[in-house]
């Protein structure tokens, strides 16, 4: 496929939110804290020198203008780098997408074209990668991931599909995702280092957040006192109560 | 000639989700509309069956922004259904969390979601339009906007502190918070509240906090705006400018205000829960009577005639509620259900906590303008400086305090019915749980957003937000800029509402624009 889009030195960003409660879109506003580095989203575009063209929840443009927008990516008019997709992509109902729409369209077949022109598509958190919390049972949006549905292959996108440049959809899968771990994923990108996937599209970038299956000694569920489900992985326990609580020692660290 | 008569759809983002406004025009003003939400997930239906604890992950991941309120309130729910003991130092960290939350939020709202549209082209020709760029231009380009994210990130040390990560986490469950106390966590809250005020007081106020609140009515704001420093803080300019293109004017909507109170109060917020003791007495504001009456949950119903859902016929309390999907075709459009208190079409938010509460300065500028956008915008810059002070005294509670149990054990009941009523920033956040043979049987979660954006009820009055936009006048419909500033004056959250609600709007004959 030629590239006829204009030459551009900056990257671009462009965010898009499905079925989602915008927890990344908080969460990359930045959240300091014991343990926690001060990375926000505003710091990413200006250390990186990153376009922002739109993001729902911060941009001046309605989405009508964004429409317009929207069109000249997919025309091949506007060069995107990054596709960040923050939610589940919602097929219901009955297959029709409508369920969630964005100028009278569904908002899944934008995000289909979208990745179709993108550099890079990063799934923002556990639902845009693998369905989330709207895909548990039973599944009242027909939600599913982009390039998973919890933990088969296949979602929006097939497995074998790849970005512009190569990379399948890079999985951040946490609920909600970290500013740290979006924005060195981001940076990662841009700077064009290569990036280390597993066999669910998680990135080696990722850290481990509260849930121990990712990382036992991470130890935050003997401070905080609990483990759920934080990164609501791949996999949506159907049968098993979600949350469990442990017991903190008041004396311990 | 008659006004040309029309109908245009809107979309609107900075809304946290998406939502539709559909316009009945004659000419440039708006004669009638129709509010929609553009995106379904089903979180009800989601929790039928499943362990009740479930509700403490699965809710707040119905909100980013809220998340902290979605889980006091589930977890306020199975707490009253299981008639469960809490610990006051459960209660405590409770509420700091909570007002963490609402002091960021507001600051968000406000700088990054609320104040981009002052930078609308519509105003370029204004004469403060380089000061309000200067401050307020999207995204984060304006000094406050950038600020805001530097502040609000920081004030979120204090639910890190207990919960581990914001937004979403599970710290609290019925009896108390899940984590221990120490004396390292009340002093990073010590830090980030002084570090977060100081700011506040530099930036948004122009005046140290103690300033702002000796003011106690609208003669005594009026006196301190004389004051340049004040004019020419981010408070002072949101002011003038806001004054100048009309937000006093512009869009009250329902003259009824509703809050079921905000903040339990630690010692007295227990079993049986028959009162609901709060540091801030809620309530019912009637504003055509204009007297205050007590809040009674007993009275919230869902009217389902205009929603997508099948009608039982008469109005019902969320505890007998169901949500089926009704594809009917019949004069229903939405599949958003609306809520009424009593016969009442009622406004929640912010204004309608601090009128309720008693706030001073807010119910003395209410009585002269109503709740009007621009009053609703600024009780969201008003309100942190009083929940900061507040803030300062649950720490020094827990500090007293921090050998008490944080938490108290007790068995969960196989069957009960809860509900737990939370002050979201948006507003009253409402759960109700039916819980049989240990599973939930049935989960309705009412919003602040749910009850402001509802649609028409089974008398065919419109919700809040409806209402709001009649008679707006819309100098240039390719940039509706002052449906963009009431719309935001609202503060919608539609991720929160259409958790179960849907779109396909009437009215079907439409054209649209672009």
């Amino acid at each position: 496929m030629t590239d006829e889009r204009p030459k551009t030195a900056a990257p671009t960003l462009l965010w898009i939110a499905c079925g989602a409660c915008s927890g990344e879109s908080m969460a990359i506003l930045g959240a300091e804290g014991r343990g926690r580095r001060g990375d926000t989203l505003p710091g990413f575009l200006a250390e990186h020198d990153v376009e922002l063209l739109w993001h729902p929840s911060l941009s001046l443009e309605s989405p009508r203008q964004t429409a317009a927008l929207i069109d000249r990516i997919i025309a091949g008019e506007q060069a995107l780098t990054l596709l960040c997709v923050e939610g589940s992509i919602i097929h219901g109902p009955n297959g029709s997408g409508r369920f969630d729409t964005f100028e009278g369209r569904p908002k899944r077949d934008l995000v289909a074209a979208l990745c179709a022109r993108a550099d890079y598509v990063l799934a923002m958190g556990s639902c845009a990668a693998f369905g989330g919390i709207p895909a548990a049972p039973p599944n009242p949006s027909e939600s599913t991931g982009l390039q998973f549905t919890n933990k088969r292959p296949g979602g929006l996108l097939s497995s074998e599909w790849r970005s512009r440049a190569g990379l399948p959809v890079v999985n951040l899968s946490a609920c909600p995702v970290d500013a740290t771990t979006m924005i060195e994923t981001m940076s990662a990108l841009v700077q064009g280092r290569t990036l280390e996937l597993d066999a669910v599209g998680r990135p080696s970038t990722q850290k481990p957040c509260l849930s121990d299956p990712l990382e036992r000694r991470c130890r935050t569920a003997d401070k905080v006192g609990y483990a759920c489900y934080g990164c609501i992985g791949p996999k949506f326990p159907l049968s098993r109560p979600l949350f469990r609580h442990r017991e903190v020692d008041a004396r311990a660290a | 000639m008659p006004p040309e008569r029309r109908t245009i759809r809107i979309d609107l983002n900075r809304v946290e989700g998406d939502m539709e406004v559909r316009l009945e025009l004659e000419g440039q003003t708006v004669t009638d509309a129709w509010c929609v939400g553009t995106m379904f997930r089903g979180f009800e239906q989601i929790l039928v069956g499943r362990d009740p604890g479930d509700a403490l992950v699965i809710t707040p991941r119905i909100c980013g922004i809220c998340t902290t309120s979605q889980l006091y309130a589930a977890a306020s729910a199975l707490e009253t259904a299981y008639q469960a003991p809490i610990a006051p130092n459960g209660t405590r960290i409770r509420n700091l969390c909570l007002m963490a939350e609402s002091v960021m939020s507001d600051a968000r709202h406000t700088f990054l979601m609320f104040t981009p549209d002052f930078c609308n082209a519509a105003y370029q020709e204004h004469p403060q339009y380089p000061r309000v760029m200067e401050l307020f231009e999207p995204p984060f380009r304006g000094r406050l906007a950038a600020e805001t994210v530097e502040s609000t990130k920081r004030i979120l040390a204090i639910v890190i502190a207990f919960g581990g990560q914001w937004p979403h986490s599970t710290y609290m469950m019925p009896g108390g918070v899940t984590c221990a106390l120490d004396g390292t966590q009340l002093a990073e809250c010590d830090a980030a509240i002084e570090e977060y005020a100081q700011w506040y007081e530099r930036s948004v106020l122009g005046c140290s906090c103690e300033e702002w609140l000796s003011l106690q009515s609208a003669e005594d704001f009026e006196a301190w705006l004389e004051l340049p420093a004040h004019r020419e803080s981010a408070l002072g300019v949101f002011t003038r400018f806001g004054r100048s293109i009309g937000l006093p004017g512009l869009g009250a909507g329902s003259p009824h205000l509703l809050s079921a109170g905000c903040y339990y109060d630690p010692e007295r917020w227990q079993p049986p829960f028959s009162e609901r003791p709060c540091l801030h007495p809620g309530g019912f504001y009637d504003g055509e009577r204009g007297v205050i009456e007590p809040f009674r949950q007993e009275l919230v119903s869902e009217h389902l005639r205009y929603a997508k859902l099948v009608d039982p016929g008469a109005p019902r309390h969320p505890w007998d509620s169901e949500t089926l999907p009704d594809a009917t075709e019949n004069e229903a459009y939405s599949y958003a259900k609306a809520t009424r208190y009593g016969e009442h079409v009622v406004q929640l938010g912010p204004l309608a906590d601090l009128v309720l509460a008693g706030d001073p300065l807010i119910r003395s500028l209410f009585d002269v303008e109503g709740p009007t956008t621009g009053l609703r915008q600024f009780t969201r810059l008003h309100r942190p400086v009083a929940t900061l002070a507040a803030m300062r005294e649950t720490v020094s509670a827990l500090r007293a305090d921090i050998d008490e149990p944080t938490f108290l054990r007790s068995e969960p009941r196989p069957d009960g019915d809860g509900f737990g009523a939370i002050n979201a920033a948006r507003g009253t956040l409402g759960h109700w749980v039916r819980i049989r043979d240990g599973k939930i049987a049935n989960y309705q979660v009412i919003t602040p957003t749910a009850w402001n954006g509802s649609p028409r009820d089974d008398a065919g009055r419109r919700g809040h937000w409806e209402e709001s936009f009649v008679g707006l006048e819309i100098k240039d419909l390719d940039n509706p800029v002052e449906l963009f500033h009431i719309v935001r004056s609202h503060d919608a959250c539609l991720v929160c509402t259409v958790h179960l609600a849907t779109t396909r709007g009437a009215p079907q004959r439409e054209f649209t624009f672009g």
